[in-house]
């Protein structure tokens, strides 16, 4: 596939996906860079933002098959992976594997926070190994496949907030903020009168070997070994130790436990180039790396309590560090 | 009109049309900018220095060697500076890179161009972006972009060789201070040779400078004089040393000789109660000389004598010698091939000696007078060092004792024989008392003590 092509569905599925989607063109391109890049996504938001929309708009766009799964504290793994279920053929009864939501292509969890530690764990293994073992039988699933998960910031009573082993799984966090005038007025005008928009799909034939192909392109983009120099040392910045006193960033010595792991850098690098080639470049700039830093690493550093005391949240660190690393 | 017309086509021929190479060319732009940026900014200490040396007063040749030094200084830093930066800067394509991103908004595809390794990434991709890149340079010129700016460096530069050059000139009556008073009358009297109106009082002022001269000499002149000064020192002192050694000879052979001679004459002085000899004679005087008192009186002029005759079988005497040697030391040889003779009939003397006292008396070695060196117990108040003192002496206590066995018969009876006292030795065995012979006392006294306290 050609660098133009790559940009030509981009901007297909982006115009699809703005047909029911007011606003968030954000959002909305940084989550095809992550689907491409073969990243999951956690979105944060309040309830009623349309987080769920989306998902399921962008997911129709593709072509992909898609799953919600509403996430409760008593749900448990089996409702999600799926179980052995003992079904009678011919008289003959016999276990056989009932698959769960997990395997759909695109899989939305929905309030993820709500459930418990072990469900949680549960999506572990099928966001990073794109694989899930029942009783001892492992199953692999579709591709491509991307979790979607989605949080509420303000409702933490009865919730489990995800371990930081499980947050550092996904590719980019995003917050879903709320609309402005213009955008809740053109939200009202859509969802309340007649007139009701649908998706169309995108990929219609050989979807998956399109996806693929897209997620091949991202990976060769080209990236000048001074700007991986300077991911690094963006990276390294918000390490709160090891660093010379002069070069250490205020901030992040101040407010953080645990800087970004290399799970960060990679999908740092890797957003930056998908964030290249959906603007229709086959090279990386500073800009890019600066677009995505936000979304790439702050839900990889983990705040101390002298952060939360003082207000003090990842996207400000985040800031400190860009201000603080130069370029060159 | 020609020349910028020259220009603009060496602009055009210049330009690239690979973008690699418009990196390239801007990397060695900056590079001359570098370069005259150190040019400016050492240039004019450089000359500031150069020209304090030449235009400045001359004859103050102190000044003047350290300006040079001083202009070879700056040199050397400016060309250390130079090579360093020149090193740090080798590595900089990046920012040549950035910077030609910068103007032509080319959102890094200069830098990416410049620095990645084509081979590594797919071909497609980069033709791509040197296509795009290729698109920006119209964008762009080297020299109307990047022109050279006289930097801010040069200016302080400048103002400080001023700064310099005017103090120089501020404090320049103060070097008359530090510059040799000759040197500066001399440079007047040139000066004013030069003006035919006072030719003459020049050559009047020639002539005081030279009397000047004169009586002022340089350190340069006055070490060859203090050289030969200390050679001929170091002459004197040898030929002093040589005297001193034939002195010494001299009179180890008169005491030899002494002492074969003069048993007879001894005998007197030793049969006394007692008294005190010495070896020392009179040099400066040229005889021996006794101090012998109590009841040996008879022996003191006696000995004078014999020594006198000693002196006069070998050698001549050893106070006119003495005498001879100090005056001059050349005459030393002169003084050894005399000695040599008596020397030789000294030896047949203890030759003749030895072998008499081996044979007949037996003489043991510790009642022999002492020789050489002389004990520090001995030294009289004042008399300094242990070995090569002149005139050192020794005392024997002579103690009024029997004679020993034998040697009373014989006494002047040959050469070599002598009266010599018994001097009590420690390992001789007490008598019981009680046996004949045994010494009166009840309680022994060890034998050192008998005779002082009797």
């Amino acid at each position: 596939m050609e660098p133009e092509r790559y940009c030509e569905i981009f901007s297909l599925l982006e115009a699809e996906v703005k047909k029911v989607i007011v606003g968030h063109e954000s959002i909305i391109r940084k989550i095809l860079v992550a689907f491409f890049a073969g990243g999951h996504v956690l979105l944060e938001g309040v309830p009623g933002l349309g987080k769920t929309l989306l998902v399921k708009s962008l997911s129709n766009a593709i072509g992909l098959s898609f799953k919600r799964v509403q996430f409760t504290p008593d749900l448990m793994p089996s409702d999600i992976i799926g179980t052995q279920v003992l079904t009678e053929d011919n008289g003959q009864r016999e276990f056989q594997f009932k698959k769960g939501p997990i395997f759909a292509q695109v899989v939305l969890a929905d309030e993820i926070n709500r459930a418990t530690p072990k469900t949680q764990s549960a999506v572990l293994e099928a966001m990073e190994e794109q694989q899930v073992t029942v009783f001892g039988e492992t199953f692999p699933l579709d591709s491509p496949f991307m979790v979607l998960a989605t949080q509420n910031p303000v409702e933490l009573e009865g919730t489990y907030p995800l371990p930081e082993a499980q947050l550092d799984r996904f590719f980019f966090k995003l917050l879903v903020s709320t609309p402005s005038p213009e955008e809740l007025r053109e939200i009202l005008h859509r969802t309340t009168g007649t007139e009701t928009q649908t998706v169309a799909h995108v990929l219609t034939e050989n979807s998956g070997n399109a996806i693929a192909e897209m997620k091949l392109l991202i990976r060769q983009v080209l990236m000048a070994p001074p700007l991986e120099d300077y991911v690094v040392r963006l990276v390294h910045a918000t390490q709160p130790t090891g660093q010379k006193e002069d070069s250490a960033v205020s901030e992040v010595r101040e407010y953080l436990r645990f800087g970004s792991s290399p799970r960060g850098a990679q999908a740092l690098i890797l957003g930056a180039k998908g964030h290249a080639l959906a603007q229709g470049r086959v090279h990386v700039s500073y800009e890019d790396i600066e677009a995505v830093i936000y979304p790439a690493l702050r839900h990889r550093l983990i705040l101390n309590f002298q952060a939360d005391a003082d207000n003090v949240g990842s996207d400000q660190i985040l800031a400190g560090v860009l201000k603080k690393i130069p370029r060159d | 009109m020609l020349y910028y017309k020259r220009r603009r086509s060496f602009s055009l021929e210049r330009k690239p049309h690979v973008p690699e190479k418009l990196v390239d060319y801007l990397l060695s732009r900056l590079k001359r900018h570098i370069l005259w940026d150190f040019l400016l900014f050492f240039s004019p200490p450089f000359f500031a220095v150069a020209y304090l040396a030449v235009m400045y007063d001359p004859f103050v040749s102190m000044i003047q060697e350290i300006l040079i030094f001083a202009g070879i200084a700056i040199l050397g830093v400016a060309l250390l500076g130079l090579i360093l930066r020149h090193r740090l800067t080798r590595t900089s394509t990046a920012a040549a890179a950035r910077l030609i991103d910068k103007r032509v908004e080319g959102k890094d595809r200069f830098i990416t161009l410049s620095t990645i390794e084509p081979s590594m990434h797919p071909p497609l991709f980069i033709t791509r972006l040197r296509y795009e890149a290729a698109g920006l340079l119209h964008r762009m010129d080297l020299q109307k972009d990047f022109p050279y700016r006289v930097k801010r460096s040069f200016f302080v530069s400048l103002i400080g060789s001023l700064v310099v050059i005017l103090l120089f000139y501020v404090v320049s009556p103060l070097s008359f201070l530090l510059t040799p008073r000759g040197q500066v009358v001399t440079e007047i009297v040139h000066r004013l040779a030069r003006i035919p109106s006072i030719t003459k009082l020049a050559r009047n002022l020639e002539v005081l400078t030279g009397q000047i001269k004169k009586d002022i000499v340089s350190s340069l002149e006055k070490n060859p004089t203090v050289q030969k000064l200390m050679e001929r020192l170091e002459s004197q002192t040898a030929g002093d040393r040589r005297q001193e050694g034939a002195g010494n000879n001299n009179r180890d052979q008169t005491v030899k000789t002494r002492q074969g001679s003069k048993p007879g004459q001894e005998e007197g002085q030793e049969r006394g109660s007692g008294g005190l000899k010495t070896n020392l004679p009179d040099e400066r005087q040229g005889k021996g000389k006794s101090s012998g008192k109590g009841d040996g009186e008879k022996g003191k002029g006696e000995l004078s004598a014999l020594e006198s005759k000693a002196v006069q079988g070998g050698d001549s005497a050893r106070g006119e010698k003495q005498k001879k040697d100090r005056a001059g030391g050349g005459k030393a040889e002169g003084a050894g091939d005399r000695l040599k003779g008596g020397r030789k009939r000294q030896r047949e003397q203890e030759g003749l000696a030895k072998g008499e006292t081996a044979g007949k008396r037996g003489r043991p070695k510790g009642e022999q007078i002492p020789r050489g060196a002389v004990p520090d117990r001995f030294r009289q108040p004042g008399e300094n060092g242990k070995k090569g003192i002149k005139g050192a002496r020794f005392v024997t206590v002579q103690l009024p004792e029997e004679q020993t066995e034998g040697s009373g018969g014989k006494e002047g009876s040959g050469r070599g024989e002598r009266l010599q006292p018994k001097i009590p030795v420690s390992n001789v065995p007490l008598r019981r008392p009680g046996s004949p012979g045994a010494s009166p006392e009840k309680q022994p006294l060890p034998l050192e003590y008998r005779g002082l306290i009797r």
